[in-house]
């Protein structure tokens, strides 16, 4: 964000820089301020009852509120105001668009089994993640899952009674990661995802009523 | 290139006079916000070997071997006492890279007391290094011309461990100059003995640089150095090396002494992977630089920032929500208006124009203008997911069609059940592309009621720079420009900008006059200075398919600030072909700097024949050959290195009926390209780029007509090639 201060300042002070004479205009026409028709949509479906979700980046330690626009076939689309946009399944993190490194999908594998059952075991995780260069990359991690006992998490003003399950992924030429899930009566209350090496871990948290 | 002397006396011009717009001089303020931002990865800034004074991999003054990682871009600077040098430099392949060099040197001219030089180096890595075997390389310096800098070299370098590099070579030219031996390539040829002398040095007032010779390549003196580094901290390196350069002209010019051949240098790397550098040298001065490389096919952020796309709708609940379920024909009629009046909406939403939309049985075809997005592929991706929540429920079938100025360019057909089934699923881009057609649109559809006559008006402020002149090396205008743009019906657009300038000090240089050709280009600073307010351009376009793989553009009216007149353009494209076969001519008339709308008496019929070839390594090479706007008859060559994102980065030459001398300082046309998309830099949705052309001399050979929207690049990013190279933005 820092980065993107610094670029659109530098830009702001330097003048308008356009390739297409016209085409930035029409663009900064066409595409309203980013709040401004998903802000209205993101209002609307607040309105109506949509069902709420809590992300948190957590390197940055910001977090926002995500309504779910669409649940097809069991697969949630969340955005929020700012129209950052987050795909789940069972409270498995299976896409995110807007987050500068997006992981563009994901297939998290046996791990979902086996940690809604509260079972321990081994699976295999694949990302998929855009290069830069508009390559899709695809990376596939060898995991573990393991239970490790009940957990007390605040959800509102209650406690309630949680299984920590972690998942621990290593492969992709990286370092690894441990994703972990916080699961009540087989549902997903909290949960910690890695999204990918340039972004980094999304937190997740169901509002306060749902557990 | 040859150092020049700052004399008007001499045939040569030290200036480029910014034949470059607004546009072309937005793209330095993108180059530098994009240089001050973007940011490297700590593993590739490792793989970086750090830099000489030069800018090229080496130690203080000495080159190593060792190469950057492919497709990295160095910007570089460094100053030595009161000389200051800045230079770009391209790794072009794992083997090969070019720089483009720019320096300030006090005192390198005869007779007089500073002297400004721009220099093109070419290295290739003959041997790749590998456990026992060193690395070695190949280096011309200076090598377009005889300047002072020029100099040939092989060198050979080593990692030893993880922590010690070390590098000897052989040195001609400059690098051949202290310590000397007789050139142990003359038992070959005899005329490698003695080294032509530099028109620098000789005083030719004829030698006009920019002329390979051949015959100057690795002749003269040979004499060896040598390099040693030691990687102290992972940040801190410090190296010494032997010389072979003995400053003969400085030592004798500017009293420079050398007390040592041996130099040492602290180099620094920043977090950011820059590379900032203290050096001693000769024992008797200290010099600074500084580096910073970008990896064009890594921009900061990998997916950029762009919103969210639509998640697609079960089928039933669209069918809900647009249709009510409505079963009957009447019904459905009553809500297709509604239906359709969303669905533009929604796509405008996205920046995408909506121009026709068919529906017929179970197939819908969209034609929308992609003004969003840096990759069409991910403007079809888009359409697609909105299609498939607006279209009533039994339509299995989607075809977009992608138009640039209302012409429709290609035409995607995907299956709308594959939306559904490969929306989140590992694997579902390249599902999709397997799954989809790309082809030739056929016969153009419909336009929606209300998309034409379509009226655009834009006022901003803009920045022109220009470059090289030896009184003032950057010049800079600052203004405000008006633009209007009507599109009359697809394909036909009135355009026209005018400009204001509020600051600058662009302006005709003490050179410009000295031309023995027709004034088409060294008149440029008269433009600067006397066109104010200027038209930028005052067209009348038209865009067309007249054929199957055929586009077409007629412009007339002020094709760019010196010309006007009347543009013709054809061009071969079928959507999957590498090859693209185009033709142009042109009736231009120089425009009157004096006043707004009047003509000069100098008009030209310009025109060339195009072959343009796209590698799909990442090369596209162009060949152009025509006649010039000075009426020299000629070809351009360019090659660039287009990333997939956008980014480009090229180098033309121009060769044409003009003799050298007639040419003046540089000898023939010839420049780098470099286009930064904006999207890349920002990481914000853009299809917008700065676009700089930068020519070390711009004289009247060898120079074209500057109109709009020639047709390659404005067809070839909505075609099945970039489409598929792009795919992988399908679901972003």
């Amino acid at each position: 964000m820092k980065h993107l201060i610094r670029f659109v300042l530098c830009l702001s002070l330097a003048g308008c820089a356009s390739g297409e004479p016209g085409v930035a205009r029409l663009v900064a026409r066409a595409l309203p301020a980013p709040t401004g028709v998903a802000a209205a949509d993101y209002a609307a479906l607040r309105r109506s009852g949509a069902t709420t979700m809590i992300f948190a980046n957590e390197a940055a330690g910001t977090s926002a509120e995500f309504v779910e626009v669409t649940s097809r076939g069991g697969t949630q689309s969340w955005r929020n105001e700012g129209n950052l946009g987050v795909v789940t399944r069972d409270g498995f993190l299976l896409a995110t668009r807007g987050l500068g490194h997006d992981a563009m999908a994901i297939d998290p594998g046996a791990a979902v089994a086996l940690v809604l059952a509260g079972n321990s075991g081994v699976s295999q995780r694949v990302h998929e993640e855009l290069d830069g260069d508009d390559h899709l990359i695809r990376k596939s991690y060898a995991c573990t899952v393991e239970n490790r006992g009940p957990r007390d998490i605040a959800i509102g003003a209650h406690d309630v009674a949680t299984r920590l399950m972690a998942e621990t992924c290593t492969g992709g030429a990286g370092p690894g990661f441990t994703n972990l899930y916080w699961v009540r009566s087989g549902r997903v209350l909290q949960a910690r995802h890695w999204v990918s090496a340039g972004f980094g871990t999304l937190a997740m948290r169901a509002p306060s009523g749902r557990g | 290139m040859a150092p020049k002397q700052a004399d008007p006396g001499r045939d040569g011009t030290l200036l480029s006079p910014g034949n470059d717009d607004g546009r072309r001089g937005a793209g330095w303020v993108v180059v530098l916000c994009a240089a001050l931002t973007s940011q490297t990865s700590g593993a590739w800034a490792e793989e970086n070997p750090g830099r000489s004074l030069m800018g090229t991999p080496g130690y203080t003054d000495m080159p190593s071997a060792f190469m950057p990682p492919r497709d990295t871009l160095g910007l570089n600077l460094s100053t030595r006492g009161t000389s200051r040098q800045a230079s770009i430099d391209f790794q072009i392949t794992d083997r090969l890279s070019g720089a483009f060099r720019y320096g300030y040197l006090e005192g390198q001219s005869a007779g007089l007391t500073a002297n400004y030089d721009r220099s093109f180096d070419l290295r290739y890595q003959v041997l790749r290094e590998g456990r026992q075997m060193p690395a070695v390389t190949l280096g011309l310096t200076d090598f377009l011309g005889t300047g002072i800098l020029s100099s040939e070299y092989v060198v050979a370098s080593k990692h030893l461990g993880d922590r010690f590099t070390v590098s000897g070579g052989i040195g001609w030219g400059r690098l051949g100059t202290y310590n000397g031996f007789t050139n142990p390539l003359s038992v070959f040829s005899s005329g490698l003995k003695t080294r032509k002398a530099t028109a620098d040095s000789s005083a030719d007032a004829g030698a006009t640089g920019g002329q390979v010779e051949l015959d100057r390549l690795f002749s003269g003196d040979a004499a060896l150095f040598a390099g040693f580094d030691w990687r102290a901290t992972d940040r801190l390196t410090l190296s010494a090396e032997y010389s072979s350069d003995a400053y003969v002209l400085e030592q004798s010019r500017t009293g420079y002494r050398q007390k040592t051949p041996i130099n040492f240098s602290a180099k620094y790397r920043l977090r950011n992977g820059d590379q900032i550098g203290l050096h001693s040298f000769y024992g008797t001065h200290v010099a600074l630089s500084y580096s910073h490389a970008l990896a064009p096919g890594r921009p900061r952020l990998t997916s950029g920032r762009d919103t969210a796309p639509t998640p697609i709708q079960p089928r039933q609940a669209v069918d809900l929500a647009a249709w009510r379920g409505a079963v009957t024909a009447d019904a459905r009629a009553a809500d297709a208006v509604g239906a359709a009046t969303d669905l533009r909406a929604a796509l405008q939403g996205q920046g995408l124009a909506a121009q026709a939309l068919v529906v017929e049985g179970h197939t819908a075809t969209v034609t929308v203008e992609n003004l969003a997005w840096g990759a069409s592929a991910q403007a079809i991706g888009r359409t697609a997911r909105i299609l498939a929540n607006h279209l009533p429920p039994e339509i299995e079938t989607l075809r977009i069609r992608l138009a640039k100025s209302g012409v429709e360019i290609s035409e995607v057909t995907l299956q709308r059940a594959d939306l559904e089934l490969y929306e989140h699923q590992i694997g579902g881009a390249q599902a999709m592309a397997s799954r989809s057609i790309i082809a030739e649109p056929g016969r153009a559809l419909p336009t929606l009621p209300g998309v034409y006559p379509k009226a655009r008006f834009g006022l901003s402020p803009y920045l022109a720079p220009s470059y090289f002149d030896p009184d003032k090396p950057v010049r800079l205008d600052l203004g405000l420009q008006a633009s209007a743009d009507y599109a009359l019906a697809p394909g036909l657009t009135l355009s026209s900008q005018l400009r204001k300038r509020v600051v600058g000090n662009r302006g005709p240089t003490r050179f410009d006059a000295v031309s023995a050709l027709p004034h088409v280009r060294t008149d440029s600073g008269l433009f600067d200075q006397c066109a104010d307010p200027e038209i930028s351009h005052l067209t009348a376009e038209y865009m067309f398919r007249p054929g199957h793989n055929l586009f077409g553009r007629v412009t007339a009216g002020y094709l760019e600030r010196m010309y006007g007149g009347l543009s013709a353009e054809l061009l071969w494209k079928p959507s999957d072909s590498r090859l693209a076969l185009g033709a142009e001519l042109n009736y231009a008339r120089k425009r009157d700097y004096n006043t707004l709308l009047g003509y000069d008496d100098y008009d030209v019929m310009t025109g060339h024949a195009s072959a343009y070839y796209d590698f799909g390594n990442g090369f596209v090479s162009r060949i152009d050959a025509g006649r010039y706007l000075a009426g020299d008859w000629g070809g351009t060559f360019t090659l660039e290195r287009r990333f997939n994102n956008g980014f480009r980065i090229g180098a033309f030459v121009t060769l044409t009926d003009v003799s050298a001398k007639d040419f003046g300082e540089g000898s023939f046309d010839k420049g780098i390209i470099l286009r930064i998309p904006l999207d890349w830099a920002s990481g914000m949705p853009s299809r917008n780029a700065g676009n700089i052309t930068l020519r070390p001399v711009q004289r009247d050979g060898g120079a074209r007509l500057e109109v709009r929207h020639r047709l390659y690049d404005q067809i070839t990013d909505e075609q099945a090639l970039a489409l598929n190279r792009r795919w992988g933005r399908f679901w972003r």
